[in-house]
């Protein structure tokens, strides 16, 4: 087990320095994907379990990811640079996989591992903890949960066991501190953060993937019918969505 | 000429694959129960291709995997169906994840254009 952490720690070390990341905190893991050629397809999905999947087309090597959008978005992130993992060392082998929380074998767990460690490198959460929070001693408070979670952009959970990884306490076990999500959601509030609290599954497709729907479109090459379809929404808003994009460009 | 005797067989095949009930897919694809039934049971003598369409659609299939001799089911369903076996997806999370199939599908259907 410590091979698969070692593993997935050092992999995503590398990958933020391949990607210039340095310390910082990852302000939109979707596009930083994009930018990788992998496709991110956000779905409501009922049911609670399923978090996400991956599909490799093995003949022409696209990458698509599904995120369900009903979870927070903390876990949103997380679940996509859980995906990401999975298609840097696992799809070769496994083109498909679907992630659901009952399935938890050894290259979930290294998945797990490389998305906390590339949410929230080491390094990244001392300096804030050290020099943003000021804080110099081992254990934290629910005030720096709270803006830790903040500044890394995770789920409560996520947070609480990546500063308890490395090497923090609290004032109550993190068995206990993982389930007080009503508490930290109320305190994110009183801070003017935005709660974990899911807002209701949106669905959301790549740019590209609009850029591609709507240029057919215009080039008639597809029906207005088509393009709905194609976008998963009611003939009249995408109606609507026309009309807005030709005065945007007669405006220009 | 179309060999809707093997198809019918096909569709069956899939359809309890995926344990989805007829009255489901029946009323998903805009069919009786009973129309339903007589496409797998063979006993059809057309079929109307935009039921094949929503079939084929509903599935996470293309026609042509319904319409070969063998069941060349893309990687993807044969990974949702094995885990819809084990019991460790609900219906709704089956119709998501073929919900995105179909999106990945459309990718490589505006890519061709």
């Amino acid at each position: 087990m410590d091979t698969i952490f070692r593993q997935a720690e050092s992999l995503a070390e590398s990958m933020r320095k391949k990607l210039e990341l340095d310390n910082a905190p990852i302000k939109n893991i979707f596009s930083l994907l994009e930018n990788q050629g992998i496709m991110v397809i956000r779905l409501p999905i009922k049911g609670g379990s399923l978090s996400g999947a991956i599909f490799c087309n093995k003949d022409d090597k696209s990458a698509y990811i599904l995120i369900n959008s009903n979870h927070s978005i903390g876990r949103q992130n997380f679940t996509a640079a859980h995906e990401y993992c999975h298609y840097l060392i696992d799809t070769d082998e496994k083109p498909v996989i679907i992630d659901n929380n009952n399935h938890k074998s050894s290259i979930e767990k290294r998945a797990d591992c490389f998305a906390a460690n590339f949410l929230m490198p080491k390094d990244g959460v001392l300096n804030f903890i050290d020099n943003v929070l000021a804080k110099k001693i081992k254990r934290l408070e629910d005030d720096d949960i709270v803006r830790i979670r903040e500044e890394f952009a995770v789920s409560w959970r996520a947070v609480i066991y990546r500063l308890n990884n490395l090497g923090f306490t609290f004032d109550k076990s993190v068995e206990k501190k993982i389930k007080q999500t009503a508490h930290f959601n109320s305190l994110a509030l009183r801070f003017g953060f935005e709660s974990e609290l899911s807002k209701g599954g949106i669905i959301k497709f790549p740019s590209v993937y609009y850029n591609l729907a709507f240029s057919a479109y215009f080039d008639k090459k597809i029906s207005l019918e088509r393009l709905s379809e194609l976008l998963l929404q009611s003939y009249e808003d995408t109606k609507d969505q026309i009309a807005e994009i030709k005065n945007k460009v007669g405006d220009e | 000429m179309l060999d809707l005797s093997k198809l019918g067989k096909k569709v069956r095949e899939i359809r309890e694959g995926l344990s989805f009930s007829q009255e489901f897919v029946a009323s998903e694809v805009g069919i009786t129960r009973q129309t339903l039934m007589a496409i797998e049971s063979s006993s059809k003598k057309k079929l109307d291709s935009f039921v094949l369409f929503k079939l084929a659609d509903l599935y996470g299939v293309s026609i042509s995997d319904l319409l070969k001799d063998e069941v060349q089911a893309s990687s993807f369903q044969d990974v949702v169906m094995h885990m819809r076996k084990s019991d460790l997806l609900s219906e709704s999370e089956i119709e998501g994840l073929l919900k995105f199939r179909k999106i990945c599908q459309n990718f490589d259907f505006l890519k061709k254009l």
